[in-house]
């Protein structure tokens, strides 16, 4: 399905939030020498037969360039992957190599120059999505080492901001953008509510963990719905679990062995404790390699239990003759896009065709697919990068070129990573294509269930408000918030606060922010926004507002007694704690660097 | 003892046992490592398809041809000429018959020469890219650049020994004798060990690959 309205505006606010993640987290603090020297001892520690080989065998042919996205856009040979690896390679010869002594004499260590000047090599400029592999007479597994090169940089604390930053929500709160139990378990009765599913949580007895990610949870409902309603309709014994759902694995994205291992361990105890035969990873693409691939390798022995992503299990499902779907009507063209971290990287490739096929939909399959297909631009972790939006934005227009080639009115997708990545490099360039996913279409076309007579409607606005009832008008004047001394006060905190105005004013933000409390029919207190400062302030008074910001005041208390981080906010929009009367989504979208001093206004606020 | 007995003599004898222990020396320092056996469920048996793929990937995929059909075309072109030069001229099957006793039927002068001239006009065309090909600028080190003008020096000198020109016949072959002795002597310590490597390196890459379902 595309996106409705509400499924609009919450992408934009998950962009935003997505692309708020910079400057979150304090700078890892160490002395250069010691960055230098934990780098060296990843690419010590991680040698092994495979890497010299890989190292070794290289021959500088420069091939690798024609098959990255990034180069073929460009035609910029920073791009080249295996100038990459030109500092492991240095490493390797001067400590490991055979001729070791002589470099050392005749070549100089690294330094953490050299480490700063690899950070956007191996971040920003490149997806890991293997495709250079595919060309290397030498077969050289270059994303494997660019992988390796992560981990030296996350050792050296170099890694991007925003990716240290979901690896210490997840070593810590074991989520993702703040979806916890809680805010899973209101979008399950929401989902409950709204379709009449059946839902089974940490239920004995079950054959397939099911397992979900925040995207899916904060954004992508439907492919969730979709997965729920295609296992109950097969009538499997499948649960989620309450302390193992989420699949993202930041740990392996961002080259963190601790995360990675302890994101793995939560899950594969959780699978054996249960006594599962399946793990069920979600259309996140990476949580793919995380469980099938690498999984094994950090327990230490093999899996006592399946690993199978859902358009895998699905596709297979109707091979063997076990799932029949409604065809779709009107003779609807497709294109596929295999994700790289599942296909490529994974091998699944038939099982999301056959689905395609059940579907009667009509596919035309881009120029490169399988495993030869274009990255959609933004994966492993590159679309939380802040600095990387022009090298998506390159990746994004790569692919479509060969979208576009195939005259299909939709791209379908098993990779919620990719699915945001299409939508948001569309905004960015008024592309139009229907982006959908796989498990959302397998479940909209299960025999059996009235067919949605128009797609667009399977996810409505909930019925159910989940939110607190406003105060009365007394009760919150008595309080002064938003009043308009307390308005007069909150514009000397915004412009007291150099974490609001700078990058406001860097991106010329003009803006007329409503705030006020749910229930009420309009808001209270109104800033004028220009150029990142509040030049006026008051009471509202019918003027045209981009954003009209609304919340319950215990809610508001809550925020003046603790400013909330992004994962706060993300959590009360979800949840409808926080409603945007009035959103500026577009400039959102257009301009994303909005969004870090949107949440560092809470704290302005705080001091109103 | 002449330029040309001392060529054939000691220098080449020299080269050919650093080019051997330098072999050895080079790849054990590869394969002392231990290799990384994984422990996830395959999806497909993989023995074969890493030796398939060491064939397989001499041919780049199809969808790769119209960026790199060219370089591909004379890249196996020179590759392929340096090998005829080197098993189908006369005097070289001679030098391989001391060697090692066998000895084949050879190619015609009329066949080898221009098969030398064309292999080591690529050679010289395969450098001025590296120098002036933007990618190729950025990656290129002195190993490089070394190991074409190392390699092109025998079909060079083989060249101009054959063609009689400037110096005397065994002045110019002693030339090109010494040119192989360099050669040998550079080759395990430089990135012509990918004459070797590729084997291992590709079917270390099919075998990841196919036990995944991924076709290499």
């Amino acid at each position: 399905m595309s996106m409705d309205k509400k499924m609009q505006d919450s992408f934009a606010m998950f962009y935003g939030m997505s692309q708020s993640l910079e400057g979150q987290v304090e700078p890892v603090e160490m002395e250069d020498i010691l960055r230098v020297a934990k780098a060296k001892e990843v690419f010590i520690n991680k040698a092994s037969r495979d890497t010299a080989l890989n190292l070794d065998a290289c021959v500088n042919c420069g091939w690798c360039a024609e098959a990255c996205q990034f180069y073929v856009a460009s035609g910029d040979p920073k791009f080249t992957p295996v100038a990459k690896l030109n500092l492991m390679k240095k490493v390797q010869k001067r400590e490991l190599g055979p001729l070791r002594g002589l470099y050392k004499m005749f070549t100089k260590d690294i330094t953490v120059d050299d480490l700063k000047e690899l950070q956007p090599k191996v971040f920003d400029d490149c997806t890991m999505c293997g495709r250079c592999s595919m060309i290397c007479p030498m077969g050289i597994d270059i994303s494997e080492l660019v992988h390796t090169n992560r981990e030296a940089l996350l050792e050296a604390g170099m890694i991007p901001s925003s990716l240290d930053y979901m690896c210490r929500e997840q070593d810590k709160e074991g989520t993702i953008f703040g979806a916890g139990e809680k805010l899973l378990d209101y979008r399950l009765d929401e989902l409950k509510e709204e379709y009449g599913v059946d839902i089974y949580m940490d239920k004995p007895d079950s054959d397939i963990l099911m397992l979900t990610s925040g995207l899916d949870i904060h954004l992508f409902n439907d492919a969730m719905l979709g997965t729920i309603k295609t296992l109950d309709h097969l009538k499997v014994k499948w649960t989620l679990c309450s302390h193992a759902f989420e699949g993202a694995n930041f740990g392996l994205l961002a080259g963190s062995d601790k995360t990675q291992k302890h994101s793995t361990l939560t899950i594969v105890n959780a699978a054996i404790e249960m006594g599962v035969k399946l793990v069920l990873t979600p259309e996140c693409g990476h949580t793919y390699p995380a469980m099938r691939w690498a999984a094994a390798e950090i327990y230490g022995k093999p899996l006592p239990f399946e690993v199978m992503t859902v358009s895998e299990y699905f596709g297979q499902q109707i091979m063997e003759g076990k799932l029949k779907l409604n065809k779709v009507p009107g003779n609807k063209v497709v294109t596929l896009h295999d994700p790289c971290k599942v296909g490529r990287h994974g091998g699944v490739f038939e099982e999301a065709r056959a689905v395609i096929h059940e579907l009667g939909l009509e596919l035309h399959e881009t120029e490169s697919n399988r495993e030869l297909n274009y990255c959609c631009g933004g994966g492993a972790g590159n679309f939380l990068i802040h600095s990387a939006a022009a090298t998506r934005k390159l990746g994004f227009q790569n692919k479509m070129i060969e979208v576009k080639d195939t005259g299909a009115e939709s791209l379908v997708v098993s990779c919620g990573s990719c699915r945001l990545n299409f939508e948001a490099g569309k905004l960015d360039s008024n592309e139009t294509i229907e982006i959908e996913s796989i498990a959302a279409l397998v479940g909209e076309n299960l025999p059996g269930q009235k067919q949605p007579t128009d797609n667009k409607k399977v996810i409505s606005e909930p019925t159910k408000q989940k939110q607190t009832q406003p105060l009365d008008e007394n009760e919150s004047a008595s309080i002064g918030r938003f009043s308009e001394s307390w308005m007069i006060s909150f514009k000397k905190a915004w412009n007291d606060t150099a974490k609001v105005t700078e990058p406001l004013a860097a991106i010329n933000f003009d803006s007329n922010i409503g705030y006020g409390f749910l229930g009420d029919d309009k808001p209270r207190g109104v800033l004028q926004v220009k150029n990142g400062h509040v030049v006026s302030t008051g009471n509202y008074q019918g003027e045209k507002l981009n954003w009209d910001i609304r919340a319950s005041e215990k809610l508001w208390e809550k925020w003046h007694q603790s400013p909330p981080n992004m994962t706060a906010i993300g959590l009360a929009y979800t949840m409808r704690k926080m409603q945007f009367i009035q959103g500026d989504y577009a400039a959102m979208l257009t301009e994303p660097r909005m969004a870090g001093p949107f949440i560092k206004s809470f704290e302005a606020m705080s001091k109103a | 003892m002449t330029l040309l007995e001392f060529a054939r003599g000691p220098a080449l004898q020299w080269a050919l046992i650093i080019f051997l222990f330098g072999i050895f020396f080079r790849l054990a320092s590869i394969f002392v490592f231990h290799k990384n056996k994984p422990l996830s469920a395959a999806r497909k048996p993989s023995f074969f398809a890493g030796f398939k793929t060491i064939f397989s990937r001499s041919i780049p995929h199809a969808i790769f041809r119209k960026r790199i059909g060219g370089l591909f075309i004379t890249s196996t072109a020179w590759h392929l000429g340096f090998l005829f030069v080197l098993l189908f001229f006369g005097p070289h099957i001679d030098f391989f018959k001391g060697l090692l006793g066998v000895s084949w039927a050879g190619a015609p002068n009329s066949v080898v020469m221009p098969v030398a001239g064309f292999t080591l006009a690529l050679l010289i065309w395969a450098l001025i890219r590296r120098f002036r090909h933007p990618v190729l600028k950025k990656i290129s080190n002195m190993d490089d650049y070394l190991s074409l003008i190392i390699t092109a020096l025998p079909l060079l000198t083989g060249l101009m020994a054959s063609a009689h020109i400037e110096m005397r016949y065994e002045t110019m072959l002693a030339i090109h004798m010494l040119s192989v002795s360099l050669l040998l002597v550079w080759f395990p310590f430089s990135k012509l060990m990918h004459v070797l490597l590729f084997a291992p390196s590709r079917k270390r890459l099919g075998e990841k690959l196919a036990r995944r379902g991924v076709k290499a």
